[in-house]
């Protein structure tokens, strides 16, 4: 398709809802993104003429549906360029997938002595799970500090590794600085040790190409809502080998292949780990939302967000009292998040504002306190990009910060 | 504290004679600026509200009346323009008279819930019960020292 902003934007059916009488204007796109019509109409049509249960049935609506789901799973591993098929999960989120991994291969592996390596810029999602494991197990939780850029001190990973690293769970791009990592040499470090990783690619998924094999990383996750797909749809992949090592988490149907002499035979990989009733309307959508997105060149996309940055940043620096957290100038090694503060007003203050003109940003501390802890605030205003934001949607909130800004000051 | 505080009838008809939601949140905003405030011991994990999105902290004392005086601060200009409505609401009141006091309808009387988001609302909401319950453990507290206590 080819890459037309006005023709893009059409497809989403939201842009033409007013909020407080006004066009929307949507730049929480860290957030959430928006759904183009396909996938709108993929979910309304399986529910209509396609819903059946699923793995189960021998009536041709089951069958039809099952086959659907695989194949979706065949089409997001050749997407992010998985080996094998099976070493794609389906789980609800990023969230979820982290928390299975740390409930199964980190309730398997770690023990009191080890230590895990994460950084100063994760999102909770990537923070919690390791801190509820370790206070049952005892390991200790090394950070990769960052540094007023936004960036992290890189030098300091060689530091924080000894014998006892066994994993380092790292975001490929922050959701708070927009800031992306040199993840692939860092999981070459990390290989070089046997110490397994695991990338957070929440933000990354609709921002990079991602070629798992290329990256070497052992496990890779992300949500399906970030990249045009429902809500409660997520991604675990994970080497063959690393899955069929580890234990099931979720117990239910669906996960037992028999039960032999009150001996429980796990199912196979992916099924292993996916207990229970899929979320069948939110793997049909990702399948669509990711065929939709595939229908563009991943450099066009990359190129929209990096002009859209480049465009706001130089406004944003005009503005006298502006404080633009992480790196405050363009620059490859970021993406379109920008969080920042207005002077001495509180980021709900301005949100609520905002908010009053149809412009949606984000405020408060993104999940991601740590973050917040090392620049010395308790919030921010977070705006972030898409596929469907144009340059007067940035126009427009550059005018009525301004305005906000001289309102406030009387 | 009370004397420079507008009653609730001017600040009633200075949001009727607001023209648009800006100059309703600019007047709120402006009220915040008179809220009585805080010394630096008053800054203390006692007198912080958790659960709002912004920073806010209320202390409470009962003054020689029997009514509740209130200070308090917020590092949002709207949370603290919303709690010196709070304070003129509950102003020269005594602690069952809060109690009893409908403070929610008065808000939706001022008709600006609409301007307000969900969110900010439950804030509103979070902060009346914990006035609501830090009050009933301080009137506790204030009858076992002053048996003259008259409700």
């Amino acid at each position: 398709m080819s890459f037309n902003i006005k023709i893009i934007r059409k497809q989403f059916p939201i842009f033409f809802n007013k909020i407080n009488g006004r066009n929307l204007i949507y730049l929480d796109n860290a957030a959430t993104v928006h759904k183009p019509k396909k996938v709108i109409s993929a979910l309304n049509n399986f529910y209509k003429n396609e819903y059946s249960s699923v793995n189960r049935g021998i009536y041709s609506l089951s069958i039809n549906a099952t086959n659907k789901m695989e194949n979706i799973r065949y089409k997001i591993s050749k997407f992010i360029n998985a080996k094998y098929t099976e070493e794609i999960i389906f789980t609800k989120s990023t969230t979820e997938s982290i928390n299975l991994i740390a409930n199964t291969w980190g309730l398997n592996n770690l023990l009191s002595y080890n230590n895990i390596i994460i950084s100063e810029m994760e999102h909770h999602s990537n923070i919690i799970p390791w801190k509820i494991l370790s206070t049952k197990i005892g390991f200790n939780i090394r950070i990769i500090p960052l540094n007023i850029n936004g960036d992290l001190e890189l030098n300091e990973i060689s530091n924080l590794i000894d014998k006892n690293t066994r994993l380092i769970s790292i975001t490929y791009i922050s959701n708070v600085l927009g800031t992306i990592n040199p993840i692939k040499n860092i999981i070459k470090l990390a290989q070089k040790k046997n110490i397994i990783t695991l990338v957070d690619g929440a933000q990354a998924i609709a921002n990079k190409k991602v070629d798992v094999q290329n990256l070497n990383c052992d496990f890779f996750v992300f949500s399906g809502h970030k990249i045009f797909g429902p809500t409660g749809i997520g991604i675990l992949y994970g080497k063959k080998k690393i899955l069929e090592s580890m234990p099931p988490w979720q117990g239910g149907g669906g996960m037992i292949m028999d039960i032999h002499k009150n001996k429980f035979i796990w199912e196979k990989i992916p099924w292993k780990f996916e207990a229970g009733s899929p979320n069948i309307a939110g793997i049909i959508g990702l399948g669509i939302a990711i065929s939709w997105f595939m229908s563009f060149s991943i450099k066009d996309i990359i190129n929209h967000n990096r002009f859209l940055t480049k465009y706001t940043l130089k406004k944003l620096n005009n503005i006298p009292n502006i404080k633009i957290f992480g790196k405050k100038e363009f620059s490859k090694n970021r993406i379109g998040i920008i969080s920042f503060n207005l002077g001495k007003y509180h980021a709900y203050d301005i949100g609520s504002f905002l908010d009053q003109y149809g412009i949606a940003i984000r405020t408060g501390h993104h999940c991601s306190i740590p973050v917040m802890k090392y620049f010395n605030v308790t919030s921010m205003c977070r705006i972030s990009f898409s596929i469907y934001n144009n340059k007067n949607d940035i126009n427009f909130f550059i005018e009525k910060l301004i305005y906000i800004n001289n309102l406030l000051s009387k | 504290m009370s004397y420079s505080l507008p009653c609730i009838n001017e600040i009633k008809n200075n949001f009727i004679s607001c023209n648009n939601w800006e100059e309703k949140y600019l007047y709120i905003i402006e009220l915040g600026n008179q809220i009585p405030i805080l010394s630096k011991k008053e800054y203390s994990s006692e007198n912080f509200i958790p659960g709002c999105q912004s920073r806010v902290w209320i202390s409470m004392k009962i003054n020689s009346y029997n009514y509740i005086q209130f200070k308090g601060d917020s590092d949002s200009s709207i949370v603290k323009g919303l709690l010196t409505i709070i304070f003129i609401f509950y102003n020269k009141k005594t602690y069952n008279e809060i109690i009893s006091f409908d403070i929610k309808s008065c808000f939706k009387k001022l008709n600006f819930n609409r301007y307000l988001t969900y969110s900010r609302i439950q804030g509103i909401n979070i902060i009346i019960k914990t006035i609501k319950n830090k009050l009933t453990n301080l009137i506790i507290n204030y009858k076992k020292i002053n048996s003259n206590f008259i409700k």
